[in-house]
């Protein structure tokens, strides 16, 4: 594997990574706002997130 | 769905009819049968009552009264056939769903039994849950174990149970927040069987509970559990005599083993459909002075408030004149409630006339005298002397002088035990990482992919995983600890440090949870009734050492302390409780000045933990900790290494300076001189810094940050274990990085700094503020600084170390 394969796949490693760090965080300053560690994850808050959809989460009533 | 919610105009088909008493009978009576259809013909003017037809007849049902009977909308099956399939065809869309269909969906609705188990705590609820549902919920050997609803879903005989274990509590007053949360759980969410769990080695508390669910109007089915405890005993109970005098079917389990639980849910059936031949509802005779205060309050209630003929005013009646808080402010609510109340009042002030006690003592001593009385009839105490082994036991663990020794003694062997015997499996471990990556350093290519997977992944994650077995090995101990019932008698010989730190007696179980992980431990602390005890034990409870930081732990006193390893663990340990002691008197003296709530600690009787229960804990940890090793450890060890490989250096330029001039050698030396008079040079600064996120991301980034070095260096230097690395590690002068003084001052900083940022949020949310989230951060930055600072130069100046 020469040397710029390898610097292109790293690359693409830490982007996969940024993404999915920034997912998780985002996942987490969801997780606080709605349902906490009792998030069920159907992601309603995440599709409808133009509303305030605090009703729709099965966890927050 | 609720009948109530159908508009008029629109049908469906009954499922079950929730509800009790006379109610629910009446309205079955009527024709609201399970697979019925039924029909809104019209709402009443202000949109109650509502106009039903059900068999040809026409019904006015109020809506609170409609909402306790379920029922499958057709529009709603309708809408859930029409869903279109994967060729965007609704599938059923020329299918019209017949009332057979309906019928069917409505029937097997009807099978689905939504059970609440409810007991008194360490009743061995969730251990009966676990076993009927085949979930994993941690159970323990001493009170408060469970501090929310579990729901899981489980099958037998055609029927689907729906079962929620509820926190334990003593009984359905409205004092301590579990009782507060059961008895709202069966008022509103109205389940249809109540399994009641009773242990059978103590019935007349136990019972207790049952005599308030029996006033409830609840059906219910008892689960006797721990049966062979009582046949062990040499009593004798005669159950079918009891069951049959309080109308509510018995059945002897044994949660631990299984045995029981299918003939239960069996009897569950029977008291669903009504079939069971013991299932009656019965009213425990208060004596006459306080049944005629009840008939007067009940009477008063029926002739002024306007309830729901779902709710049992005997029940609302006795609640009242127990003078109960909720109910309280529960009738003040209804119109009509002035009358009501004067009624209350004057029999009350009656009852303390005639009985010379409150009315609340009334009921609870007539409860234990029906209690008393139903098992002088039925129960018999063995000959063999109750609990003999357990005394026995308690004579030395408990003991005033042999009590503090012994603790210390078995925590000196779970340490040891921790770094003895962890240290083997340990090592395989550390052989495959460092084979791991000496396999790719021979195959692969020089390059940037190369060494992130070696000093990013290999190094990072790798330096971390081998620490599982010891995880394991100290989940073993507390495991085994927890589940005799050893916990129980730590918190007893500690409560009176416990006072002294001005905390409740209840404040001892959440600590001793954070042992295992700050989060389960900081929501265990919902239990405790004061606002005020219960801040202060969730503040501290980041000081309480979690198993996160074990690694950090292993990995120095290994390096630096390989002969006194379990005494500096043991340490490690003591100075987070000590420290906790400290910051729990402090902020009782300068935030939360309140009276401490007394409170009662009970000792469970010994129980040998099975050798399944311990396993699922350890696997549920393992689990834990390899889900770690795949998320978080990964990504930040993945940064980590990008920020530390970035910016390429110029050609020519010195390759030792590489680390230092990339953008994480810039962020340590920036904050490196905030933590330098603790001893930390750049690479442990910045190991702090991403360890907030999690702890054990200290150790990856150790890995990191070492593995990166190691490069330079001669060759082979990659498959050394990380202790070597960190002990070889020195300063341009030549002087070491690592002594045992800056060994054991970053321990102490890792015991103490910013928990992670899970424990923060779960404070956050479960003090109600955010304030308090970033109070425990900041104090505990500022108290593993001071710590730290005084260890190190104290010990710089006498070079004990």
């Amino acid at each position: 594997m020469t040397y710029n394969v390898q610097l292109i796949l790293v690359a693409v490693i830490g982007i996969l990574t940024v993404a999915c760090t920034g997912y998780r965080v985002y996942r987490l300053i969801l997780n606080i706002r709605r349902g906490g560690d009792s998030c069920a994850g159907c992601r309603n808050c995440a599709l409808k997130k133009r509303k305030n959809k605090r009703k729709d989460c099965p966890k927050v009533k | 769905m609720r009948l109530s919610e159908l508009r008029t105009g629109e049908k469906g088909i009954i499922v079950k009819v929730t509800g009790r008493g006379g109610f629910r009978k009446r309205i079955i009576e009527m024709g609201f049968i399970r697979g019925k259809e039924v029909e809104v013909i019209r709402n009443a003017p202000l949109k109650d009552p509502v106009h039903y037809r059900v068999m040809g007849y026409d019904v006015s049902l109020r809506r609170s009264e409609a909402a306790l009977i379920e029922v499958v909308a057709m529009d709603g099956f309708e809408e859930g056939k029409a869903a279109p399939d994967t060729n965007g065809r609704a599938f059923d869309s020329y299918v019209t769903p017949s009332r057979v269909d309906l019928r069917a969906v409505a029937i097997e609705k009807g099978k689905t039994i939504n059970v609440a188990l409810v007991g008194n705590p360490n009743s061995g609820k969730t251990t009966f849950f676990n076993h009927a549902s085949g979930a994993h919920e941690h159970v323990g050997n001493y009170s408060g174990v469970t501090v929310e609803a579990k729901d899981a879903l489980f099958k037998q005989d055609g029927y689907t149970f729906k079962i929620v274990d509820l926190p334990g509590t003593y009984s359905l007053s409205a004092y301590s927040p579990e009782e507060r949360f059961v008895r709202k759980h069966l008022t509103e969410e109205h389940p249809d069987v109540v399994i009641n769990v009773v242990d059978a080695s103590n019935l007349e508390r136990n019972l207790y509970l049952t005599t308030q669910l029996i006033d409830m109007d609840a059906r219910m089915v008892i689960a006797l559990n721990m049966y062979d405890t009582l046949l062990k005993r040499g009593d004798t109970f005669d159950y079918k005599s009891l069951e049959k005098m309080i109308g509510a079917p018995i059945v002897p389990v044994i949660s631990k083993t299984g045995f029981g639980i299918k003939e239960l849910f069996s009897r569950v059936i029977g008291v669903y459909e009504e079939e069971d031949p013991v299932i009656r509802h019965i009213h425990i005779n208060y004596g006459d002075d306080l049944e005629k205060a009840i008939s007067h309050v009940k009477a008063s209630v029926k002739e002024h408030c306007d309830l729901s003929k779902g709710l049992s005013k005997r029940h609302l009646a006795i609640k009242l004149l127990e003078e109960d808080p909720e109910t309280d402010i529960f009738i003040r609510s209804v119109p009509g409630h002035g009358a009501v109340l004067k009624v209350r009042d004057e029999n009350v002030t009656q009852i303390a006339t005639l009985l010379r006690e409150d009315s609340e003592t009334a009921f609870t001593n007539a409860r234990y005298g029906f209690i008393s009385g139903a098992l002088r009839e039925t129960f018999a105490p063995g000959k063999i002397g109750s609990m003999k082994s357990t005394q026995l036991i308690d004579l030395f663990v408990t003991n005033k002088v042999l009590g503090f020794p012994l603790f210390i003694f078995f925590m000196w062997i779970m340490f040891k035990a921790t770094f003895s015997v962890g240290a083997h499996p340990m090592e395989w471990i550390e052989n495959l990482v460092a084979w791991t990556g000496s396999l790719v350093e021979q195959y692969m290519q020089e390059g940037p992919l190369k060494d992130l997977l070696i000093d990013g992944i290999i190094g990072g994650v790798g330096g971390v995983i081998v620490f599982l077995p010891n995880i394991l090995i100290l989940y073993l101990f507390i495991s085994f600890m927890e589940d005799s019932g050893y916990m129980a008698r730590a918190a007893f010989i500690m409560d009176r440090i416990m006072h002294r730190m001005g905390l409740h007696g209840k404040s001892f179980i959440p600590l001793v949870m954070g042992f295992g992980c700050n989060v389960p431990a900081i929501m265990a602390s919902r239990t405790i009734e004061s606002r005020n005890s219960r801040l202060i034990t969730m503040l501290i409870n980041p000081l309480m050492s979690c198993s996160a930081r074990l690694p950090v732990y292993v990995l120095l006193t290994g390096a630096f302390f390989p002969d006194r390893a379990a005494i500096v663990l043991l340490g490690l340990y003591v100075s987070g409780i000590l420290l906790a002691v400290m910051m729990a008197r402090l902020f009782k003296r300068f935030l939360f000045r309140e009276e401490d709530v007394p409170f009662v600690m009970e000792l469970p009787p010994y129980r040998m933990p099975t050798f399944k229960s311990i396993l699922i804990h350890m696997w549920e940890k393992a689990k834990q900790y390899l889900r770690k090793m795949g998320g978080i450890i990964l990504f930040t060890s993945i940064i980590i290494w990008f920020l530390g490989y970035f910016p390429l250096p110029p050609d020519g330029s010195d390759p030792s300076c590489r680390q230092k001039d990339s953008y994480i050698g810039r962020l340590g030396q920036t904050i490196q001189p905030v933590l330098q008079p603790l001893g930390f040079d750049w690479k442990i600064s910045v190991s702090l810094l991403t360890g907030m996120a999690a702890k054990e991301v200290v150790v990856s980034t150790l890995g990191i940050l070492y593995t990166g070095e190691a490069e330079t260096g001669a060759e082979g230097k990659e498959a050394q274990k990380l202790r070597e690395r960190l002990k070889q590690d020195a300063y341009p002068d030549g002087s070491p990085v690592f002594t045992p003084l800056v060994a054991l001052s970053l321990m102490l900083f890792v015991l103490i700094y910013f928990p992670c940022i899970a424990t923060v949020v779960a404070i956050s949310k479960e003090a109600g503020s955010w304030k308090w989230g970033l109070f425990v951060a900041v104090y505990t930055c500022m108290l593993a600084w001071t710590i730290s600072f005084v260890v190190y130069q104290a010990g710089s100046l006498l070079p004990l170390l």
